[in-house]
């Protein structure tokens, strides 16, 4: 084992408890808004944990700036997406919930 | 059990699962979420089954496109409001629909399962003649070599069915919006500058994968689903990505009329329908793709801009 592949199990165990803890946000969280803030925030650092682990075992650089790229779309996608949900709810007018 | 092989195992159980989710979900919006995540597990499993070829075509058309279609779709649905006069049935109309209905499903079931049974794991065969004829196709993608030279009838056709899908729902769906969403609400700045940032790089992606689907897995239809994709961002964005409708059907049949010159040119040519001499064949196959890249995306496009009228009454949302 190389240091480049235990630094990719490390990276890639992170960003696997990113996701844990992003997907906990979603079943847990009370309302839509706060949902989005968890699954967005965490998801994307751990795919992007995840991508640096696969980039560390890329054969060739053009793969790994392949998959840096695909992250960076997966980033813009889910600003975007979670951002129409949000407004849509707003626009419904689903009130974000207050400390009572 | 090693960590691949849970990996293959939760897959395995997980794909039924979802498929039954989708199904028995009674609120159509969850349905059909569920029925993207369906495709894109199926896509994890053929990646498994390494058939990455078929991983993308799947992920971008049957998770992505088809997502898209059954979103729209449910958008021109009517809220749940029940109909004012509901058919009324009898038990025993109820029970025989469901008792047909059930037959129909476990003869088909009973059929693939048969199938699944006899037709042997591997066809060595077969695997050996494409893996011997493969140099001669001009192409070092098995999948492409099947596709475009060996079997190029069969998608031929296939973009044949396409069209006519295309061309029925032109000519039947909603006419209001020729290819553009006019009336769609989903407009802002970030949407605008989302596709300004994305646009170009979808549409060199788009030429990308039809370009390497020569040698590793992509192809004209993967890079139609992106270009498809493109389209439907630039529509929501309120871009002027409008074809006029005069042309459009030129668009819709272009790919698959090159095709047919091609095919016929090939008989004069060659001697055989869509037979390729082996130093020239990567260039005709580039010619199809390239004119199935532009057709495909715009069916796919109008599919989903044509089923249904944007401006429909606010009722029951």
């Amino acid at each position: 084992m190389t240091v480049a592949d235990l630094g990719a199990a490390v990276l890639a165990a992170a960003g696997s408890m990113f996701f844990v803890a992003g997907t906990l946000g979603l079943v847990r969280f009370p309302d839509v808004y706060s949902r989005l803030h968890a699954l967005t925030k965490a998801d994307n650092v751990g795919l992007g944990l995840i991508v640096l682990a696969t980039i560390l075992r890329a054969q060739e650089a053009g793969i790994g700036l392949r998959l840096a790229a695909a992250w960076l779309l997966v980033l813009f996608a889910s600003a975007l997406a979670s951002h129409l949900i949000a407004r849509e709810a707003l626009r419904r007018g689903i009130r974000p919930m207050r400390r009572p | 059990m090693n960590g691949v092989a849970i990996i293959d195992v939760l897959l395995a159980a997980a794909v039924p699962v979802l498929a039954a989710a989708a199904l028995l979900y009674r609120d159509l919006f969850r349905a059909a979420v569920v029925f993207i995540v369906l495709g894109l597990t199926i896509a994890l499993v053929w990646v498994r089954l390494d058939a990455p070829d078929i991983a993308l075509a799947e992920a971008a058309v049957g998770a992505g496109i088809t997502g898209a279609l059954f979103m729209r779709a449910l958008g021109a649905l009517p809220g749940p409001t029940r109909s004012a006069h509901p058919v009324r049935s009898s038990r025993f109309q109820r029970l025989a629909v469901r008792g047909a209905a059930g037959v129909f499903a476990g003869i088909v079931a009973a059929l693939v399962a048969w199938a699944v049974v006899t037709v042997p794991s591997s066809d060595p065969v077969l695997t050996s003649l494409v893996r011997d004829a493969a140099p001669d196709s001009g192409v070092g993608n098995p999948v492409t070599a099947v596709l475009l030279n060996f079997r190029g009838y069969d998608t031929l056709l296939e973009v044949g069915v396409l069209l006519l899908a295309a061309l029925g729902v032109s000519t039947i769906g909603a006419h209001r919006h020729a290819a553009s969403l006019g009336g769609t609400r989903v407009r802002g700045p970030v949407i605008l500058a989302f596709a300004h940032l994305v646009l170009p790089g979808l549409i060199v992606l788009a030429a990308y994968l039809l370009w390497i689907g020569a040698d590793l897995p992509g192809g004209a239809f993967q890079g139609a689903a992106v270009l498809a994709g493109a389209w439907l961002i630039c529509a929501f964005a309120g871009f002027p990505a409008d074809v006029a409708p005069g042309r459009m059907p030129a668009v819709l049949a272009g790919g698959f009329c090159i095709f047919l010159l091609v095919a016929a040119g090939m008989v004069l040519l060659n001697g055989g329908l869509l037979r390729f001499m082996p130093a020239t064949a990567k260039w005709w196959m580039l010619l199809i793709e390239s004119g199935l890249l532009v057709s495909c995306a715009a069916i796919l496009a109008t599919l989903v801009f044509r089923l249904t009228d944007d401006d429909r009454p606010e009722a029951g949302r």
